[in-house]
């Protein structure tokens, strides 16, 4: 790789970690201020939010919620749409883009479009206002980016492998754990990673079908917003968004190609 | 004694009008080459899979050493097989791409790595066992995929077209490689090509396939002695086809009379067939006259198309002189490298030489 290329590289990552970062940082100034009015430049210090949203049974329930929820639904999403991904990934058929299609549905459609008669079907069937009918829900929407994502980590994958390993003598788990996983490995943990996130973020669906029963942490967020306190608002963001920011952490060693003449990552 | 045997064995795709295998009946004897030859599109490759376990048969029975192995899935038959592609585990070590099919059956890690060292003695390869798959080259990994095929003791080998992806010298080396490790493991070996000359090389046995059917298996030289059918003739360099009627073993047509020992008898029409090395100038005059219609200049030789008689012909001829378009030329044929064939599916054979005599700038007339 030449310097010019390298420098460049460099600054574009450099831009991109600033967009993300620069829009934090106010908001972790504000959770930790008392008061933050307009001539200062800086606000009148303080924990209180802090101490406020930590010591909240609710806040530290509905992160507990919405981490097994999500990671639930994520493995759900993998399990299910695995199989699917696999023959967009890596077969040819009639109809195929009408199938792509169907499947990319859900994430098109406004959830608010969707999610009214659901809540009627899911009432009669006993779901609503349960764990597994939030679970079925968010499912819905969170498949199409788990199924689309992996699809295209198939694409670049020679299923040919998998018949090796079986003259070989691996059966099929063995296939999966040993070739087929391995292989695919950087683009399912960028699947997991946006599907994870699209039930993260999820609000509507999990208030509407979920009712009360199930507190997810962006419903308590939007409660504490609705309240007007910015410092608590803020404490709550930055719990909110700190889970996302860890995974894409441990996962960036997936993100980032690698040198295919070392092995490592490239361009540090 | 045959170790592998296929019977009626048939495959047909959902969906395909016709059987991309079509009832192929071969039997393999322990320890030998088979080649299966044909060209692109011809069921070679899916009968290879269908013996692997890795395609379901429609039809038919694969017996391997006495057993019927069709209700044994890929994994427990114990036949391994290597792809065009050398298909390495690209997250793997070399060690770890040829100790795979060991780990699988459960062995210790000493012992593969004892196996591991000896596999990569046999491919020629000591010392690769730490590199990574991308450190290696096309031949070398080919190598490895080939050691990854023998570690693990299989019962069959099967090769789809290994060297095709390689250049030629390396084609050269892998086939004397695959030469000696059947010398030295006395392995039975079936092998995919379209390779002519890679068949003969390589083969005890050549079984050449056409459309899903076997068109002859037999010894390589057979297939250049004494060809079944014209398919067969056309696939192995007989040029000329003349139409001639058969009675017992003499076969006669406007060339004259030729009698051909051991032909499969038969009564009426058939083709006689001519290999264009068969022709041999005599300038006394007593051969046939032919008068040249194209002339290829190939160094050592020269390719002529002529008429003669009642036919066209292609024939070689030595390069000491030069005809040019509207020559005449006197030639004699040899009748041992000429044969009779049935027409296939033609009842009556028509005159064509199936040779083509290259680009039209190459020719001097």
């Amino acid at each position: 790789m030449t310097d010019g290329s390298r420098i460049s590289r460099r600054f574009v990552l450099t831009f991109l970690y600033l967009v993300v970062l620069v829009p934090l940082i106010p908001i972790i100034l504000w959770s930790f201020s008392f008061r933050w009015t307009y001539p200062n430049l800086l606000p009148v210090w303080s924990t209180r939010a802090w101490d406020y949203v930590l010591g909240q049974h609710t806040i530290v329930d509905a992160t507990v919620t919405s981490l097994v929820l999500s990671g639930v639904v994520t493995l759900l999403a993998l399990v299910i749409g695995f199989s699917a991904a696999k023959a967009l990934g890596t077969r040819e058929f009639r109809g195929k883009t009408i199938v792509e299609m169907f499947i990319l549905l859900p994430a098109l459609i406004p959830v608010i479009s969707a999610v009214m008669g659901m809540q009627g079907i899911f009432t009669r069937l006993y779901l609503s206002d349960t764990f597994l009918g939030v679970v079925l829900a968010q499912l819905v929407f969170a498949l199409p980016y788990m199924i689309m994502g992996l699809s295209a980590a198939f694409r670049n994958y020679n299923p040919e492998y998998e018949q090796q390993a079986y003259t070989l003598g691996a059966d099929r788990w063995k296939v999966l754990y040993h070739v087929t996983l391995p292989a695919i490995l950087p683009g399912l943990v960028v699947s997991c990673l946006f599907t994870f996130v699209v039930s993260w973020s999820q609000y509507l669906l999990t208030v509407i079908v979920g009712g009360s029963a199930v507190r997810t942490l962006p419903m308590v967020l939007f409660a504490l917003m609705g309240s007007g306190d910015y410092a608590i608002a803020s404490a709550v963001s930055i719990i909110f968004i700190l889970p996302v920011l860890i995974l894409l952490a441990v996962s960036s060693k997936f993100l980032i190609p690698t040198d295919p003449t070392t092995g490592k990552a490239a361009n540090r | 004694m045959t170790y592998l045997e296929l019977k009626g064995l048939e495959k047909k795709f959902d969906g395909a009008a016709k059987a991309s295998v079509d009832g192929v009946d071969l039997a393999v004897d322990k320890g030998q080459i088979v080649v299966l030859l044909g060209p692109s599109g011809c069921g070679k490759t899916t009968t290879l899979k269908m013996i692997a376990g890795l395609i379901p048969t429609t039809s038919g029975e694969i017996m391997l050493d006495g057993k019927s192995i069709l209700d044994v899935p890929a994994d427990s038959r114990d036949v391994s097989m290597v792809f065009q592609k050398p298909l390495l585990f690209p997250h793997m070590t070399v060690a770890q791409n040829i100790g795979f099919g060991l780990k699988m059956r459960g062995v210790k890690q000493a012992e593969i790595d004892l196996k591991m060292a000896e596999a990569l003695d046999l491919v020629k390869l000591n010392g690769f066992g730490k590199r990574k798959v991308h450190q290696l080259s096309g031949g070398q990994e080919q190598r490895v995929s080939l050691a990854r095929a023998l570690v693990i003791e299989p019962k069959l080998l099967l090769l789809d077209e290994p060297l095709s992806a390689l250049d030629a010298e390396l084609r050269l080396e892998m086939r004397e490689l695959i030469l000696s490790i059947k010398q030295k493991l006395g392995i039975t070996i079936m092998f995919v090509t379209h390779d002519q000359q890679e068949a003969v090389m390589l083969a005890d046995r050549i079984a050449l396939m056409v459309d899903g059917k076997i068109m002859q298996f037999d010894e390589p030289h057979a297939f250049f002695m004494r060809p079944r059918t014209r398919r067969v003739a056309e696939f192995f360099g007989w040029t000329n086809f003349v139409p001639a009627i058969q009675k017992g073993d003499r076969v006669t047509c406007s060339f004259g009379e030729f009698v051909f020992e051991g032909i499969e008898a038969h009564d009426g029409p058939i083709c006689l067939t001519i290999r264009p090395e068969a022709a041999v100038l005599c300038p006394g005059g007593e051969g046939y006259l032919a008068v040249v219609r194209r002339a290829v200049y190939m160094g050592t030789r020269i390719d002529y198309e002529v008429d003669c008689l009642d036919a066209k012909l292609g024939i070689s001829l030595d390069s000491n002189r030069l005809y040019a378009h509207g020559d005449e030329l006197s030639f004699r044929l040899v009748p041992s490298k000429m044969w009779a064939v049935r027409c296939d599916d033609k009842s009556i054979c028509d005159n064509r030489v199936v040779w083509d005599l290259s680009s039209p700038a190459k020719t001097t007339n």
